[in-house]
């Protein structure tokens, strides 16, 4: 395996990966989720992952996002070795440039929607009017302004699922995560977060790796990747010669 | 903007429930246990903390010619109007009522109208009532104790002598669970003399000055009037320097005695003991209800954590959330003592309960709460951020 840093030096990729491998358990236990996988995924584009379920998804987005190491490989994000760092930087490094949408919401059951966004972001270090207004914001662009109080049992999921999606764009991340945001959603709901999803690639310039079973999202997306046994199968990017390790 | 963890213990409420109940039970029971203690051990001081004395004087050398040597010569000092040798007249007597054999400690009491080593609460009306010989006043509690009444005479042991029960005193100066053991009654000189005359005894004469200095064990004396006791016993340890001779207040005179009490007493242990378990016990409970309250929030710390939030506000939220717990166990434990004192009471048991003795366990309260937090701490990294993806 060769250093994809020194591979292509003036590449503007958001992320980077080289030959990234993940395996889980033992003898027959032993599940490979990531077998040497290189891809580059480049900001302002919304890129779907998909596959079936235990074909590396989910393995794949959190090394990428910074969740848990690969046992091999390297992730350049943004220019830099991520899973070179410390556990304290590879912390800040999500903090500062990452968002996530979880397929649950990750939502706080105790908060009310515009808490939901403007806590997370105190942690962060923003004032309490700086981060109460960036909630507001947020709320207003996913069109749940009028919702600042309510708690997620009082929401439907898609409402739920917006509320989230303005958690992670209230931050302005350069990197975003999204792990089947729409599986819970109806068609509407489903078409609505993918525009949303869509707007947030472009308004901030932001990579988008977003995992989905959903097949209404393909639409919506500027790259497809399919995904099996911990291999890219398939690159809509025909022409990227990183883009599958077929 | 409310805090993650104050949400958190307000929205969760049933799950922080039973740690709060448990530790508002475990705090009213230190309570229980130091307050009874407390008004027990109190009770050893009664006597010396009623006596309307502004200050005491005491040798701190082991006989008592320095005291003497003072009560003659107290003109010296001009922080000292008056002076009255204390001579440890309370002592433990068996008298006999209709054949039974009864427990009471009488102290003599002088009862001219400027004496100062006499209970504020016998009155002037007391004081001519015990003037006449055989006369006694004993204390409400062991009038229910022991059934006494008003006309009961209390014989002495070879009844040659009997002291006729004239009056009550309020038990509110005696509570505790003294009662149960004895309890005072207050006789004039000339009657103890006549009750229990082969006890060796001061004798008075005009202005309290005892002739037999040999049994003095204190000095009481009367400042004057414009005089802080405080600033009087400074003046005066100034000025016993060298004379092994220490002026104390009223109120040191009381937790001097009660601390003698409390080496003494076996009980004081024994509600040591149960104090200890009443935090240990709880703690271990409090542990595993506020480790399960934070397990059933893992996936919220699960969050905080892919989110990028540094572990030290996890680390705080969770302790935010023990240190509200402990603060609602605080106010509910106040609460619920306060019922059991008046319960308490009202079947003649008192609790003493300080507002040091409320710091004190209101400390213990949140000290198990927050010890608590720290030993659930681990259940919050129990739930990776990458099990979110799953």
């Amino acid at each position: 395996m060769t250093s994809l840093a020194k591979q292509s030096p003036t590449t503007v990729a958001a992320i980077q990966t080289c030959g990234l491998g993940k395996v889980f358990g033992e003898g027959r236990q032993r599940v490979i989720a990531l077998d040497d996988v290189s891809i580059e995924l480049c900001s302002g584009q919304m890129t779907l992952l998909m596959g079936p379920s235990g074909s590396g998804k989910s393995s794949m987005i959190a090394a990428l996002g910074g969740l848990q190491a690969p046992d091999t490989g390297q992730v350049i994000a943004l220019g830099e070795d991520l899973w070179s760092r410390s556990s304290r930087k590879i912390t800040r490094f999500r903090r500062d440039h990452c968002g996530f949408v979880f397929q649950s919401g990750g939502l706080f059951p105790a908060l009310g929607a515009r808490d939901q966004i403007a806590l997370p972001l105190t942690f962060l270090g923003w004032s309490a009017a700086e981060a109460k207004r960036a909630a507001c914001e947020a709320l207003d662009w996913v069109g749940l302004a009028d919702r600042q109080d309510s708690r997620p049992s009082e929401m439907s999921g898609g409402q739920n699922q917006r509320i989230a999606i303005a958690r992670m764009l209230a931050k302005k991340p350069t990197l975003i995560f999204c792990d089947e945001p729409t599986s819970a959603l109806d068609g509407k709901n489903g078409a609505n977060i993918a525009e949303l999803l869509k707007q947030a690639a472009a308004r901030h310039n932001a990579m988008i790796l977003c995992v989905t079973h959903d097949e209404r999202l393909v639409p919506h997306a500027d790259r497809i990747l399919h995904i099996e046994d911990g291999r890219i199968t398939s690159d809509s990017e025909e022409d990227k010669p990183y883009a599958a390790n077929r | 903007m409310k805090s993650l963890a104050r949400s958190n213990v307000g929205f969760h409420w049933r799950l922080f429930l039973s740690a709060v109940s448990v530790l508002a039970l475990s705090g009213c029971l230190i309570y229980v246990a130091v307050g009874i203690s407390a008004a027990n051990i109190r009770s050893f001081s009664t006597y010396q903390r009623s006596l309307d004395v502004d200050l005491y004087i005491r040798s701190t050398g082991r006989d008592s010619v320095s005291l003497q040597k003072l009560l003659t010569e107290v003109d010296l000092y001009e922080d000292i109007i008056r002076a009255e040798p204390y001579l440890g007249r309370t002592r433990p007597q068996q008298v006999r009522l209709d054949d039974e054999v009864k427990q009471l400690s009488i102290a003599e009491i002088e009862l001219g109208e400027d004496v100062i080593l006499v209970p504020r609460f016998i009155s002037s009306e007391a004081k001519e009532a015990l003037s006449v010989p055989g006369t006694i006043i004993v204390s409400s509690t062991l009038k229910e104790k022991n059934d006494f009444k008003m006309g009961d005479v209390l014989w002495n042991s070879d009844d040659s002598f009997g002291l006729e029960i004239i009056g009550f005193f309020d038990a509110a100066v005696n509570r505790g669970f003294i009662g149960a053991r004895t309890g005072y009654g207050f006789v004039s000189p000339e009657t103890g003399r006549l009750f229990s005359p082969s006890t060796p005894r001061a004798i008075h004469f005009g202005g309290g000055v005892s002739r037999n200095f040999s049994r003095i064990s204190m000095v009481g004396v009367r400042i004057p009037p414009d005089t802080s006791p405080e600033i009087a016993k400074q003046r005066l340890n100034q000025q016993f320097k060298g004379a092994s001779l220490e002026a104390i207040t009223p109120q040191e005179m009381g937790r001097r005695t009660s601390l003698d009490a409390i080496l003494e007493s076996k009980q004081f242990q024994g509600f040591l003991v149960v104090g200890v378990f009443a935090v240990l016990i709880p703690l271990f409970i409090i542990v595993q209800t506020l480790r399960s309250a934070i397990l059933t929030q893992s996936q919220q710390f699960a969050t905080m954590r892919a989110l990028g939030i540094p572990s030290r506000h996890l680390v705080s939220t969770a302790m935010e959330q023990a240190f509200w717990v402990g603060t609602l166990g605080i106010g509910v434990s106040y609460c619920v003592m306060l019922g059991v004192k008046a319960g308490l009471l009202g079947r003649g048991i008192d609790m003493y309960v300080t507002s040091t003795v409320v710091w004190y366990v209101s400390a213990a309260i949140l000290l198990a709460a927050l010890i608590a937090g720290v030993i659930s701490l681990t259940a919050i990294f129990k739930m990776k951020p990458q099990d979110l993806l799953r």
